[in-house]
């Protein structure tokens, strides 16, 4: 055995020696290799720094404090184990509130993936076929993205209600009994889903317009010869032309679910507890992180809900990127 | 070095970072003193002699920083003026804040550094400051002489100290304790209640309700008559706000103390059993919070029709502009409401100490026993340890003791006192709101209550423990009353007892003491 290892070992070091003038070759920098390396440490430098810091040292002090309780009079964290995921699971069983939260922010998905994202491909189809006015609707489509989000919620929260300008108008077209927009369990979540949606467009038409004005017009005119219809051109040819575009908003809709609080917050005048069903993961994080007591509990809440959203959000991105395939043009 | 050896190691430290931070927590309530702290009878303040001022050298700085609310900042301007008129050296600088993280979440960043040497604001986490010693230790402040009674009584023919601790609010005592010491300065006394328009009240000839079937038989006139505001606009009993509906809890908490005593209110507070949630053994919660539920929930047109949706500034000015007689208030309403809207609606408005129910304790001449919520109880001043000028800032607290000098509060907000001990019967006759009278009236009167805690089961805990482990249920409970599945007092309170028998234990845990 040994004599054929080192039988074995022999032509090797005799191949490494014949390289050996190749690879000192190889490794001589070049002072323009040195400033391109230098160059490009550099700008890596901040973003790296940035990801350690913001999420990798975030997320990992997340998790030990997940495993903790507060101590107030030595104002340190105890292990405590699993203590918190019990008090959580205790929670997500029970609580309504808890439950209620859950549910809200689950909705967002399907407000911003199936009727948020839809309605900003076909709006942002209609202005790329130059419908009369297009210009203007643009502008219109995206004010409300320039706006700030606390001028933008009041602006819409006050239209409503018995002084805002959608009740006089209802009124006078003999619709009397309107439901009390931000106070009621069912109808509120929806009216800042519906916000969510109003705000959310202008965006979202910027980025899908942009996209489509890189479609061959060869392939337009194509489709204008064979006699292709809107709605065929819009769902065979433009939506497969941008499905990178798609793919990359409908990533960014499902995130909502773990991120949105500004609209609630401000929609509800939030205190700890948002009211009508309106509270998100987020919010509820945002709201009750008050003191050091409270950070375990609220880490080992986000860290579940990440947990179990953070697979389904890349497997819907594996999911679809099996439709189509990178289209070049 | 392999990757085992690597992922053995990085292992190997992750347990050890693991042990270490295993550790002994505490498993009781926070120490505070056995004895309660015997005040300086004030009852005659004839030869009461102030301490005697200190100098401070030309140039000396005293850095305020405060959060600029719903008190304003005119009472902290004025004593600044009048600080350095009576100390010619000390220059006072305020530097305001609308942004209350910098006082609850970042202060502790800030007291480490280079910090100012006074910070006022609700909510300053004191005690974990007193923790890191980045706040001050007071105890030689509460122990420092700011009068000393020179009048020879029959007991006594020595001067008799009057300390600072015998100049604050008793009631506000409890708040500022933490862990045996002394470490902030409660800010203001607090006391709710019902606000009421006092211009409709005059106009249709309504009497203040002084008993809760007085008020519930007001709100019935009210609603069932045809009162018209000065826009022409229905009148309704009460308007609030759906999102923060805790402004009842003034009213609930005022009645819930009014039948259990502040004996079981102080013993509530505690949290030391489960039991304490059991309504069957503790009625008094449930008996108050049945009360509000037959006068707000049953009589859903006792309410303005867009209660729920209402935000706190459209509550407010509801009820400025005369379209509900009464509101659910705290101390501070009239002045955030802010006397040019009350102006500009040409209403006047007045505070109503809860009503009595008929199961109120009574004292011995058989009257019932007025208390009244703080809701306020953790607005503060704290002293930073690493300012520049501690001492001036000390004098400084001693100098608002003064009598003529705490005034300057209630002289430049309406209705709102500093949490000292205020010749009531001077400032009752120098008000001059409606709003103002009623608060002297009502805090010379009541016994203060907060829901302050040193339990760990609030301290400690990720969800701080409260008399509602579940929400106050206000909201759900007038929004669900006409469905099928509304939210009754016994519903509310058995899911509240059930919630505690099955969680206790892991709340205990949670918060490090033994069940």
């Amino acid at each position: 055995m040994e004599a054929n290892a080192a039988e074995a070992v022999q032509p090797k070091e005799a191949e490494e020696e014949r390289q050996e003038p190749v690879s000192k070759k190889k490794k001589k920098i070049t002072k323009g290799k040195v400033i391109i390396a230098v160059f490009i440490v550099t700008m890596l430098i901040y973003p790296l720094a940035r990801f350690g810091v913001m999420w990798g040292y975030v997320n990992v002090r997340a998790l030990y404090t997940s495993f903790t309780r507060y101590d107030l009079l030595t104002d340190s964290n105890v292990f405590v184990g699993f203590l918190q995921y019990k008090v959580l699971f205790q929670r997500l069983a029970t609580d309504e509130y808890t439950q209620h939260t859950i549910i809200t922010s689950v909705l967002y998905f399907f407000v911003t993936c199936g009727i948020s994202l839809p309605l900003s491909i076909v709006f942002a189809y209609l202005l790329f076929k130059n419908v009369p006015g297009g210009a203007i609707y643009r502008v219109i489509f995206y004010l409300p993205s320039i706006m700030p989000i606390a001028v933008l919620t009041m602006t819409f929260k006050y239209s409503f209600g018995s002084s805002g300008f959608v009740d006089q108008i209802l009124h006078s077209m003999g619709i009397k009994d309107l439901p009390l927009w931000w106070g009621d369990s069912t109808i509120t979540p929806i009216m800042v889903f519906a916000y969510c949606i109003w705000a959310g467009l202008g965006l979202n038409v910027v980025l899908f317009s942009g996209a489509m004005s890189r479609v061959p017009k060869e392939i337009l005119e194509y489709n204008r010869l064979e006699g292709v219809g809107f709605g065929r051109e819009l769902v065979q040819i433009m939506l497969p032309c941008v499905w990178p575009t798609f793919v990359t908003t409908f990533m960014l809709g499902m995130t909502s679910v773990l991120t949105v609080f500004l609209q609630p917050f401000f929609l509800m005048d939030s205190s700890s507890t948002t009211p009508f069903n309106t509270c998100t993961i987020s919010l509820y994080i945002f709201n009750n992180y008050a003191t050091p007591a409270q950070g375990p509990y609220l880490a080992a809440f986000g860290l579940f809900c990440s947990a179990v959203f953070v697979p389904i959000v890349l497997g819907s991105r594996w999911f679809l990127n099996r439709f189509f395939k990178d289209v070049g043009y | 070095m392999s990757f085992k050896k690597i992922a053995a190691l990085a292992l190997g430290g992750a347990m050890l970072f693991s042990m270490c931070a295993c550790g002994e927590g505490n498993d009781g309530p926070i120490k505070t003193p056995d004895e309660d702290i015997i005040q300086a009878d004030d009852t005659d303040r004839s030869g009461w002699v102030p301490f005697e001022k200190r100098e401070f050298n030309a140039g000396t700085q005293l850095r305020i920083k405060y959060f600029k609310g719903g008190y304003g900042d005119d009472w902290l301007k004025a004593m600044e003026k009048q600080f350095e008129k009576d100390y010619p050296g000390v220059d006072v600088v305020l530097t305001p804040s609308s942004n209350e993280t910098e006082f609850t979440q970042t202060i502790a960043t800030t007291l480490d550094g280079s910090p100012d040497d006074i910070y006022i604001c609700h909510n300053i986490p004191y005690e974990r400051l007193s923790v890191r010693n980045l706040v001050m230790n007071l105890d030689n402040l509460y122990n420092s002489v700011i009068y000393t009674d020179t009048k020879n009584t029959e007991t006594t023919d020595d001067d008799v100290p009057i300390r600072f601790v015998d100049r604050i609010a008793p009631s506000s005592l409890n708040v500022v304790r933490f862990n045996g010491h002394y470490v902030a300065i409660p800010e203001i006394q607090g006391a709710g209640g019902i606000a009421y328009n006092k211009t409709v009240f005059e106009q249709n000839g309504w009497k203040i309700p002084e008993t809760y079937e007085e008020l519930s038989a007001l709100a019935k006139t009210i609603a069932e008559g045809d009162f018209k505001n000065a826009d022409g606009e229905k009148i309704y009993p009460f308007v609030w706000s759906g999102t923060v509906a805790y402004m009842w809890d003034s009213f609930v908490y005022d009645m819930w103390v009014q039948i259990a005593g502040t004996d079981e209110f102080n013993e509530f507070m505690k949290y030391g059993s489960k039991d304490l949630f059991d309504s069957e053994k503790y009625p008094a919660l449930k008996q108050a919070w049945t009360y509000w539920y037959d006068l707000v929930c049953k009589n859903q047109n006792y309410s303005h029709p867009e209660s729920l949706a209402l935000d706190h500034l459209q509550a407010n000015t509801a009820f400025a502009a005369g379209q509900a007689a009464m509101m659910p208030a705290s101390c501070w309403t009239a002045n955030e409401i802010g006397s040019a809207l009350l102006e500009a609606f040409g209403n006047d408005i007045g505070l109503i100490p809860t009503p009595f129910v008929k199961e109120a304790k009574k004292d011995e001449n058989g009257k019932p026993i007025r208390v009244a919520y703080d809701m306020a109880g953790k607005d503060c001043m704290v002293i930073a340890q690493k300012g520049k000028n501690k001492q001036v800032a000390v004098e400084f607290f001693k100098w608002m003791a003064i009598e003529e000098n705490a005034r300057l509060f209630p002289e430049n907000t309406n209705g709102l006192h500093l949490a000292m001990k205020y010749d009531f019967k001077y400032l009752k006759e120098n008000e001059k709101s409606t709003w103002a009278k009623d608060s002297v009236n009502l805090l010379s009167s009541a016994t203060r209550f907060n829901l302050y805690s040193s339990s760990p089961l609030v301290y400690n805990s990720g969800t701080p423990l409260s008399p509602y482990p579940e929400g106050n249920m206000y909201l759900e409970a007038f929004e669900t009353f006409n469905s099928a599945d509304k939210k009754t007092p016994d519903g509310v309170f058995a899911s509240r007892w059930e919630k505690i028998q099955k969680e206790w234990e892991t709340m205990c845990q949670a918060a490090g003491v033994k069940p």
